[in-house]
């Protein structure tokens, strides 16, 4: 009864947003225009309400993990403790701006926080790439086997054919880097991404009608 | 999809006006979607189906057996997958990796990012844990939230990967920048991995990092690789047949394109960048390159909307509220029929327990009286039934009448007058103005206009002849409306059609038309469309290819001086209150170079609130004008700084120092003004710094007491109103009172028949030898009469509506502020305190070059502008030699 209702509410669900991309824009009744998509946005609103919901399984996710480990003093627990300590300075700043009204907090708390330390602290973890590409690229440029060399002769090419210098070498490079990326990889990719959104339509189709029995609880 | 398709180049002609299945897509979508549902169902019928080996897929196995053996755990991430199609496929994954762990007792963590997709995958592990009967050894503790933010949770994942010394780790789902970061950690701790994405941008990172790389569509069959679940096998064989579809058709589309290009002799286009055609292209002037051409013919004129159309329209309305009263009015009668039906069977159960003789048969007739009333209900219904199948739930307005006429005498006269009436006045308008139509165009008497009067007659005359039954006068009502119809159809019709093809085959290229969908979004379902909407779309560079375009609409009245109304975006929309002519300015900006052309736009920069601006970006040389209201907690003689610094650099890359505004500043210069010249990016700064005065809740208090006093002073106003209101209700329920009164006659039948049942209740009730069944008789008999008074007022307000709103103007109601005021107290000048205040925004712009074109069109609006269909018409120049596309 249960799986049947949950199929049931899909499938009304899917029906919505296929009835409002497959009927024609508007649907006469009379003379005065009917708009399917005028709920869209409504139901959309819904669904992110519903899904904000899953935001405090998250810092229950958390606590759990994080509250055991400072508990039972873990290796490592000031780091679990940090976390927690952060999480609920931020929750209490940012209830306190909001709430309270306090400019003053409000926006100092975001700069040194957010500006200052968050939104450096990315690109940090993002400069690490610039090493792992280098580490990366050593491991694949490796001649070991035909692939692999045909590999490499490729890479070459567009990266001489991507910088200046590669121009003066041989002013035919940029042609054929051109040539190599719009007549080779453009049309691989384009296949791979045929194939998964086919695939990703079946999978979609599969769980709209419920006949996977991974969308089902019991599933397997 | 409309982005995607600009990038490819697509013209913007061919791209529908929202993103909308076009019959194409119908085609497309049955193709791809047929031959996994019939997979699905042979496979589910038992027919065995062959899947190919995926060498990735296989390794999980042994990735499984290496963690094992080495004693050391698995870790296994969905990455940045959200809810999708995708998240089902790896749920496969997951839970066939997870029965395996818990199989072999292995220990699988599972980061996630997703918090919505946390319980998903904690609950898919947990299950998989139950199904392998080890559901002792599932750690919900290993199904780890880690953050949602990109970089911190490659921190994260980096630091468990390390810690915990994973001997293999598994990423499968959507990835982005990180994708290395977390391929990196695991190869820094010597664990196989093996790795599936969809997010093609990532696949080489992976392939040079990971053990094993499952690209695409793979990720998706690895599900069913692993479960050889019928369903799934059945889906992936099915997309492959789909894929082969779509491979024969761009084998055949390749063909056909090479074809085509040979026998124009058009092969060149593949080679743009030293073709003769690309080289002539460069070489012409940015600007002429770049702009969109857009002409207009001098003079536009709009015609009203056909006069059949506005009929329709207003029918069609008239229509759907007589069908909704009729519907409510056969419901109440199918309550009356089933009630009358109850009784008469209650009443002839008990006949006996009336006295014999003239008790009885009074009885007796009573409940023939009601078998007659729910006979006649029924069959009216039935009836009404049959029509509405053949049209619809369309209901005639006679129809009203039909279903009261005859069910209890006396009233069938007074509702057919009531209907004729009102089927002779709701059809007068249309007469006027298809006479007012015919006289315009010189029409024959024979047309539609005379139609119509021929139908009225005939409605009188229907009406007038007494024996004509109800569904007589229904079918001949119908019957000569449809042949009213269809005469104006056919002269209507063509003429129209012939108008429009006409224009279309001048310049089909740029379209303006009337906004349908206003009058919903306005909420008012009654109300006409009343905007015209401007659309500029399908504006296109000198090579038809379609570019980042800015739209700027300047809409003001032909040859007058005043402010033109200015709007914004690709399409606009406009209302043209009054006839005459309107000059409409388009201006069309190119800001991004044709290599990045996409769907950037200007966003107006008009906020007085900094909160609002977002980073955007901006053509060069417009000037930027940045001011702001004080927010509500300043006080005016409070020392507040505002300091502005636009991020432009002056000599030798100096940064030029702010430029202040206090309170001192005169209030024209307070609205500070920049203009950027150099492309470029900055980052403007602006900081508000100083005393804030934070009020006292007996500061509120006043404020409270103040606005009670202008509700007080503003009280004659209002009564004036509500008394303006109570006449206007006064007068609707006076004129639903006549069909009040119809209905009341019903009720007042009723109720003649509820007493009579009554009398002869109580007549001989006391000679009844059960009591309590005399009793619940006369309950039932009390029911009913009580029933049809309540259904005497079916249409229109409550008796009294118009006294309730009418009685506004009684003091109570008019001085409901005066406790407010009252109870404000204090002085709002003491209740004030200082304190200090500083904020700083941040904007960052992104200058970009600016070319710019315009053009002027004439509208002229004749008249009735309420509702506009106009062909509106866009030439483009000839285009350059050589070719385009």
């Amino acid at each position: 009864m249960r799986r049947r209702l949950i199929a049931l509410i899909t499938f009304l669900g899917g029906l919505y947003y296929f009835i409002e991309f497959f009927l024609p824009e508007h649907i006469i009744v009379g003379r005065a225009d009917f708009q399917w998509n005028l709920f869209e946005r409504e139901i959309n609103l819904g669904i992110r309400v519903y899904g904000s919901m899953a935001l405090g399984l998250g810092v229950i996710n958390l606590l759990r993990i994080h509250g055991y480990a400072i508990l039972r003093k873990r290796k490592g627990w000031p780091n679990s403790l940090a976390l927690l300590v952060a999480m609920f300075v931020t929750m209490i700043v940012g209830f306190w701006g909001e709430l309270g009204g306090n400019e003053a907090a409000k926006s100092c708390f975001w700069d040194f926080c957010f500006r200052g330390l968050m939104n450096n602290l990315g690109p940090a973890m993002f400069s690490l790439l610039a090493f792992y590409i280098a580490s990366a690229a050593y491991r694949s440029f490796r001649i070991q086997n035909t692939e692999a060399g045909l590999m490499m002769i490729a890479a070459l090419l567009v990266m001489l054919g991507q910088i200046p210098l590669g121009f003066f070498v041989w002013d035919q490079l940029p042609v054929i880097r051109n040539w190599m990326l719009s007549r080779i990889s453009t049309p691989a990719f384009r296949g791979i991404i045929f194939g998964a959104l086919i695939a990703g339509l079946a999978m979609a189709v599969r769980m709209w009608l419920s006949l996977d029995r991974t969308t089902s609880r019991r599933g397997a | 999809m409309i982005r995607a398709a600009l990038e490819l180049g697509m013209p913007l002609a061919a791209l529908p006006p929202v993103v909308h299945a076009s019959y194409a897509m119908y085609v497309l979508t049955i193709i791809l979607l047929l031959p996994p549902l019939v997979f699905i169902l042979l496979a589910k019928r038992g027919k065995e189906l062959y899947i190919r080996r995926i060498p990735g897929i296989d390794a999980i196995e042994e990735a499984i057996g290496r963690a094992t053996e080495l004693g050391r755990p698995m870790m296994f991430t969905t990455g940045l997958t959200r809810i999708n199609p995708l998240l089902y496929a790896l749920l496969g994954i997951l839970r066939y990796i997870a029965g395996k762990a818990a199989a072999y007792g292995c220990r699988l963590i599972v980061p996630q990012t997703d918090y919505e997709v946390l319980p998903i995958v904690e609950e898919t592990t947990r299950e998989a844990y139950r199904a392998a009967g080890r559901i002792d050894q599932f750690n919900p503790r290993d199904v780890r939230f880690l953050s949602t933010n990109q970089f911190a949770f490659a921190s994260g994942y980096m630091g468990i990967a390390h810690r915990e010394k994973a001997a293999s780790c598994f990423l499968f789902g959507s990835f982005a920048a990180e994708s290395l970061i977390l391929a990196e950690a695991g190869q820094q701790v010597g664990a196989m991995q093996v790795a599936g994405t969809e997010s093609l941008t990532q696949v080489p990172f992976f392939l040079t990092s990971c053990d094993y790389t499952i690209i695409g569509e793979e990720v998706y069959a690895a599900g069913a690789y692993l479960s050889r679940e019928p369903t799934q096998l059945g889906s992936v064989r099915g997309q492959d047949v789909a894929k082969l579809v779509v491979l024969v058709t761009v084998l055949i589309g390749t063909v056909w394109a090479t074809c085509l290009s040979v026998a124009k002799q058009d092969y060149r286009e593949g080679w743009e960048y030293n073709s003769e055609f690309a080289r002539a292209f460069y070489k012409q002037p940015e600007w002429d390159r770049l702009l969109a051409k857009v002409e207009f013919k001098d003079t536009h004129k709009l015609s009203p909307v056909p006069e059949h159309e506005d009929l329709e329209y207003r029918l069609a309305l008239a229509r759907k509220k007589i069908a909704k009263a009729g519907r409510n009015i056969e419901r109440k009668l199918a309550q009356i029929g089933s009630l009358a039906a109850s009784e008469e069977k209650h009443l002839r159960d008990r006949l006996e327990l009336f006295p014999a003789g003239d008790g009885r048969d009074e009885a007796r007739a009573t409940a023939d009286i009601l078998k007659g009333i729910s006979e006649r209900i029924g069959e009216e219904l039935d009836a009404a039934k049959k029509d509405n199948g053949k049209k619809g739930k369309e209901r005639e307005p006679a129809s009203l009448a039909n279903l009261l006429r005859e069910v209890l005498p006396g009233i069938g006269k007074v509702c057919r007058e009531k209907a004729r009436e009102r089927t002779v006045g709701f059809f007068t308008p249309e007469q006027q103005q298809l006479r007012a139509w015919a006289a315009k165009r010189g029409a024959p008497k024979a047309g539609p206009a005379a139609a119509l009067d021929k139908y009225l007659a005939e409605v009188k005359t229907i009406f007038g002849n007494a024996a004509a039954t109800p569904r007589q006068i229904r079918a001949r009502v119908a019957d000569s409306r449809r042949v009213c119809y269809r005469q104006y159809y056919d002269l209507v019709r063509p003429q129209v059609r012939a108008t429009r093809e006409a224009a279309d085959e001048s310049v089909p290229r740029f379209l303006l038309r009337t906004n349908e969908g206003l009058k919903k979004l306005a909420g008012k379902k009654n109300e006409k469309p009343s905007a015209l909407l401007l659309d500029g779309g399908r504006s296109a560079s000198a090579r038809g290819r379609p570019l980042a375009l800015a739209y700027e609409w300047e809409i003001k009245p032909s040859g007058s001086e005043e402010k033109p109304k200015k709007l914004r975006g690709r399409q606009a929309a406009h209302r043209f209150d009054k006839p005459g002519r309107y000059e409409v300015k388009l201006t069309v900006s190119e800001l991004l170079k044709p290599t990045l052309s996409g769907s950037q736009m200007i966003i107006g920069i008009d906020s007085n609130d900094p909160s609002l601006v977002k980073y955007d970006r901006m053509p060069a040389g417009t000037e930027l004008a940045v001011s702001w209201r004080l927010p509500k907690t300043f006080v005016k003689d409070v020392d507040m700084k505002i300091e502005y610094d636009f991020g432009e650099r002056g000599v030798a890359g100096k940064p030029l120092p702010p430029e202040v505004v206090t309170k001192d500043t005169p209030a024209a210069e307070q609205v500070r003004k920049h203009k950027y010249d150099k492309p470029g990016y900055y980052c403007m700064t602006i900081t508000v710094s100083g005393k804030v005065r934070v009020k006292s809740a007996s500061a509120r208090s006043a404020r409270a007491r103040a606005v009670a006093a202008a509700a007080e002073a503003a009280t004659p106003e209002l009564t004036k109103l509500r008394g303006r209101l109570g006449e206007t209700l006064t007068e609707l329920t006076d004129k639903l009172g006549g069909l009040n009164s119809d209905l009341g006659l019903l009720a007042r039948s009723t109720n003649e028949t509820a007493g009579r049942l009554r009398a002869v209740g109580q007549g001989d009730s006391e000679n009844w030898p059960d009591k309590a069944l005399a009793g619940n008789l006369m309950g039932r008999v009390t029911s009913l009469a009580a029933f049809a008074t309540k259904n005497a007022n079916l249409v229109g307000p409550k008796a009294g509506a118009a006294e309730t709103f009418g009685s506004g103007n009684s003091p109570k109601k008019a001085g409901a502020a005066v406790p407010v005021a009252l109870r404000a107290t204090g002085d709002p000048k003491k209740a004030e305190k200082l304190a200090p205040y500083w904020k700083r925004y941040r904007i960052y712009w992104s200058v970009l070059e600016r070319l710019t074109d315009s053009t002027t069109l004439t509208v002229q609006i004749d008249e009735a502008p309420e509702r506009l269909i106009a062909p509106w018409e866009m030439k483009l120049p000839p285009k350059a030699k050589g070719g385009g596309e």
